[in-house]
Order: structure tokens, then C-alpha cells, then sequence
């Protein structure tokens, strides 16, 4: 009797963890938001409830080159991948929903944040690398403090973009510098 | 409004968690329209606008928009509503009429430097972009600084004989900006579904709304003085310059930003770099961070003071570490009160002046006995038997 309990409980928890990471949204946007232009895309982020990892790369790929050169999802993720900022290990489906580590993996990633002890031995494995990005990028103030594993809304991506911009622009000492009136001078 | 529901494979605790989820979700979403102008938290009183008319505009984009009850009595007076210019654009800034989705594709037309934005009128940004619009002409002069990734509204332009009158709306993004107060009192508010800023008579403040989520961080880093007025918890705050007020702290600023997020470091011999050095003896203000990997500092509203020092050098000022060399017992006057200074600065002599900076750190690191028995003063003649 005990030793069946014990597989009831195994069992769960490993159709809990089986299931877990796999998860797609059921919202259909009513516009295609390939036909989106790069700025119409950001402004698109902010009115849907979940974003599909197909929507976090073309994101993640604006804020790191300011600009859409690719296609398609394919190219795009070739290309994030070709700068480490995603991974095949982590296999993906496009319309599977991102979640708040692997956004924040990305996010890290583009702005080079330094890596930690723990990200460093650990992450290169691929063992918890998101995880230790999420405590990263929380701490760079690149991502809202969420649950890891929570699914990422819209105008969170777009909240992490704006703050990678941010980023990229002070590290380039290209920060606004527009205070007052006078440091603007009329055309 | 599309459906949000979201499909589950699997167990009934995930199902759980992903509602909880959910539930913060639908209460996120939260209508992303920028409200409107007249917002009936401001505590501004709500006066007779008499607006000055301007030139016709060679090229201006003004909406059809039905104007607000402010507008309604503006027009009575048979004159032309303000308009704002735009003095910079950067990147893709488009605008459109009020009312206008954020994704529609046809309605947003670009904007130029020179161009005249009036009443009621939307502008969104994208990446690596801002625009900056100047309201009023010298010496009464308000500029706003649209950022990145914004969706902002003009709602409202106008003056009377002794004030000049601007309201905005901001859906999401940030919105920052500064205003000189000549001959008229210059009324600011800056307002968004989850917070208000009204502005009196400052430089620098910013407004930050994430959108969906109902967070906002609003900050003043230069002087004057902002109201911030979260609609969520009716809450409302005084800013001073260094500070920021945001959904988290705004019934406790004080305390938070003086105790938690304030730089307060205490600079042990051991941690003295060339880098800490140079952050030393730039950082002045105690409201500036060093960025990352230790290239540049900034201040509370981004900007650079590493720009700021190399000026100074220029000009023949200045800047190495004695200028922070203090007497004991001189304190430097603070308003927030003196939190002193580590015992580094205390081996800041003019000893590592005449020898080099970065040997006599050296020489100091390898002399120094343990931190307990450090004595002010004499630590670099000091050495510990315990080390050799």
C-alpha cells in the first residue's frame, strides 16, 4: 500500500514536470503580426495577454540590432542563436508561450551582464542557466520581478525591451541628456 | 477583446498556478487609452483658460477629435489652441488623431523636426527613438522629452494671463521633461491610467508607466518639486530632487530610498581600486551610480557625469581624490544629514599624491593588519607583525 502511494506521488510530480514546460497560448491575434512593422510590433506587444517565443525573438532581436532584418522565425532564431542568446537545448516550439527566465536569459545576454560564480559553472552546462539569468536581470532592474516560471504578458516584453534599450543607449554614452529647457536649442 | 484563456495540457496544479496567473493578467489589463486631460485627482483648480493664439503652422497635425470641456472653453474665445513644436525627433516618432489604436497601420504618419503638434493628438516611438517638444515660447518654456517604446497624448495647451497650462496623457513608456518659469506659472501634469504627475516648477522629472502591469516610477532629479498621485492606491507624494516615487514605495518613500537604495558605501583599504578611486572623487552628489563594468557614472536621470568631468578637466579644474580630503571633524553639509566617510579617505595623504596612486594602494593592502585593529591616520606606516 505504501510503496503505492509512493509511484501515485512520483507519478504526478512527473507528469507535473513533464507538462509543465510545455504550454501554448489559445489567443489568435487578429492581425498577423509578421505584417507588423517593427515599431507597429512593439506598440502590438502592449495589448496582448501572452507572447509566443517566436514573438520574445523578434522582440529580443529589435531591441539588440534596432531593426527587423529577417523574415521569418527561422532566420531570426538562427541568428539569436549564432550570439548565444537562445539555445537548442532548451527546444522551443515558436507558439509556445515564453516565460518570465527565458526572457530574462535573452535579456542578459544582450546587455552582457556580467555572469555570476553560479551561472558561470552551472549555466554553461545548461544546468539552470535561465534561472540564474532571471536572478541576474531582476537585479539589473531588466525585467519586472516575477516568478520564473510565470508566462510572460505583452507589455512585460515590452517593459524588458524598453529597459535593454536603455541599457544598450547609456553603454554606447548615448543616454538622454535633456533635462531643462535650456540643453535644447530651437531649430 | 480577444479571448485570453489559455490551454493547459496537463495536471490541476499547474492549471492552478497558471490562474493565479491568469487573474494577475486580467487585472493587468488594463485599457492601455491614455486617459483623459481633466483628471479629477490633480489638485490644480480648475480655471477659465483664455488662450493666446499663434501663427498658422506650415505644417501641423491637429485631430477632429471632440474637444474636452478646457478646449470647449478655449475655443469660446475665437482663438487658435497652443501648439507644441517638435524641436527633435530621433528614430520613428509617428502620430495620428486621438482615438487611434496603437497597432492600426494606416492612421500614424511620421513626424519631423519643425513640425506643430496640437491638442488631442497621439504620438508613440519606437526603439532608439524620442522626440522632444517644446510648449511655449522664451522665457516661459516647457519641454517634454517623449521616449522610447511611449504611446503619449497632448491633451491640452493652453495659457491664461498668469499661467501656462499643459496636460498629457501617457498610455505607456516614459515621459520626462523640464519647464523655466518666467512671466508665467508654468502647470504641468502629466497623467496615465495608474499615476498622475504634476509638476511645480522643476527640472528633470521623469513618468515611467510599464504597460499592462500598473507599475510607474516617477523621479525628479534636478530641483524643484513633483506631486505623484497613484490611482491604484489614492495615494499621493511630494518628490524631491534624488528621489522617485513608485507603486512600491510611495506610501513609504522616505524610508526605502534612505535606508535601502541610497549609496551609502563604507570603502575599506582592501576594496580600494583605481576605478573606486575615480568614482570617489567624481561622485559628489551621493545620487549617481557607477554603470556597468564601471565605465561612466550616472545620475538619477541618466545622464553621464563622466562627460560632466572631463568638461571640468578642460577647463583647467581639477578633479583628482585630495579634492575629497577632509579635516577630522569637518563634515560636509547635507540635507538629508552626513553619513561621514569610510576609512579610506582617511589614508588618502598626500603621500600617495608624491608616490603614485596605485603603488601606495598596493603597499597599503600588503601592510595592513586586520580591519579591527586599523588605527585612522597611521595605517600606512603601519605594519602587522601577523602578516610577515
Amino acid at each position: 500500500m505504501h510503496s503505492n502511494k509512493n509511484i501515485f506521488v512520483v507519478t504526478a510530480i512527473a507528469a507535473m514536470l513533464s507538462g509543465g514546460c510545455a504550454h501554448y497560448r489559445e489567443f489568435q491575434p487578429q492581425v498577423e503580426p509578421e505584417t507588423y512593422s517593427e515599431t507597429q510590433f512593439l506598440h502590438y506587444l502592449s495589448s496582448v495577454p501572452t507572447v509566443t517565443f517566436a514573438e520574445g525573438c523578434r522582440a529580443m532581436l529589435i531591441a539588440t540590432d534596432g531593426a527587423d532584418h529577417f523574415g521569418n522565425h527561422d532566420e531570426r532564431y538562427a541568428a539569436l542563436r549564432d550570439r548565444d542568446i537562445v539555445r537548442d537545448s532548451w527546444e522551443l516550439d515558436p507558439e509556445q508561450s515564453l516565460d518570465v527566465s527565458t526572457m530574462a536569459f535573452m535579456a542578459t545576454k544582450i546587455c552582457d551582464i556580467p555572469p555570476s560564480v553560479c551561472s558561470t559553472v552551472f549555466g554553461s552546462w545548461g544546468l539552470g542557466d535561465r534561472r540564474y539569468a532571471h536572478k541576474q536581470a531582476s537585479a539589473a532592474q531588466l525585467i519586472p520581478y516575477e516568478p520564473s516560471y510565470k508566462f510572460v504578458t505583452g507589455g512585460e516584453l515590452l517593459f524588458t525591451v524598453a529597459k535593454i534599450d536603455d541599457h544598450l543607449a547609456m553603454r554606447e554614452g548615448q543616454g538622454e541628456k535633456i533635462n531643462a529647457p535650456s540643453d535644447v536649442a530651437a531649430p | 477583446m480577444p479571448n485570453s484563456v489559455m490551454q493547459y495540457r496537463i495536471n490541476p496544479i499547474v492549471a492552478a498556478i497558471a490562474c493565479v496567473s491568469m487573474t494577475c493578467i486580467a487585472h493587468a489589463q488594463q485599457s492601455t487609452t491614455i486617459p483623459p486631460a481633466n483628471d479629477s485627482t490633480s489638485s490644480i483648480s480648475q480655471k477659465t483658460m483664455t488662450p493666446v493664439g499663434t501663427d498658422t503652422p506650415t505644417n501641423t497635425v491637429t485631430s477632429s477629435a471632440k474637444p474636452e470641456p478646457q478646449a470647449t472653453l478655449a475655443a469660446n474665445t475665437n482663438n487658435a489652441a497652443l501648439k507644441a513644436k517638435v524641436v527633435e525627433v530621433k528614430g520613428t516618432v509617428e502620430t495620428a488623431p486621438d482615438g487611434t489604436e496603437p497597432t492600426d497601420i494606416e492612421a500614424w504618419k511620421p513626424i519631423k523636426e519643425g513640425d506643430l503638434l496640437g491638442q488631442n493628438v497621439m504620438i508613440r516611438t519606437g526603439l532608439r527613438s524620442r522626440c522632444v517638444l517644446m510648449f511655449g515660447e522664451e522665457p516661459n518654456q516647457t519641454v517634454i522629452s517623449v521616449r522610447r517604446a511611449t504611446l503619449a497624448k497632448i491633451s491640452e495647451f493652453a495659457k491664461t494671463p498668469n499661467e501656462q497650462r499643459i496636460r498629457m496623457g501617457l498610455g505607456y513608456g516614459a515621459i520626462r521633461g523640464g519647464s523655466s518659469e518666467g512671466t508665467l506659472r508654468s502647470d504641468v501634469v502629466i497623467n496615465s491610467t495608474v499615476a498622475t504627475l504634476a509638476k511645480r516648477g522643476t527640472e528633470g522629472f521623469e513618468i515611467e508607466v510599464e504597460p499592462t502591469t500598473g507599475r510607474f516610477t516617477i523621479s525628479l532629479s534636478q530641483s524643484g518639486l513633483v506631486e505623484a498621485l497613484s490611482k491604484i492606491s489614492n495615494q499621493r507624494r511630494s518628490v524631491a530632487p534624488g528621489e522617485y516615487a513608485n507603486s512600491e514605495n510611495i506610501a513609504k518613500m522616505w524610508v526605502n530610498q534612505d535606508i535601502f537604495d541610497r549609496c551609502v558605501r563604507f570603502y575599506e583599504s582592501e576594496a580600494v581600486s583605481a576605478t573606486d578611486l575615480s568614482f570617489i572623487a567624481r561622485e559628489t552628489t551621493g545620487l549617481s551610480n557607477l554603470g556597468p563594468g564601471g565605465r561612466g557614472l550616472f545620475n538619477a536621470s541618466g545622464r553621464n557625469l563622466g562627460s560632466i568631468a572631463q568638461t571640468l578637466r578642460n577647463n583647467g579644474n581639477d578633479l583628482s581624490p585630495t579634492t575629497l580630503i577632509l579635516p577630522d571633524g569637518l563634515s560636509v553639509a547635507r540635507p538629508e544629514g552626513n553619513f561621514g566617510f569610510g576609512q579610506t579617505f582617511r589614508v588618502l595623504t598626500p603621500r600617495f599624491e608624491r608616490s603614485g596612486l596605485a603603488r601606495d594602494i598596493r603597499r597599503t593592502r600588503s601592510r595592513l593588519p586586520r580591519p579591527s585593529t586599523i588605527r585612522p591616520n597611521r595605517l600606512v606606516r603601519h605594519r602587522s607583525s601577523s602578516r610577515r
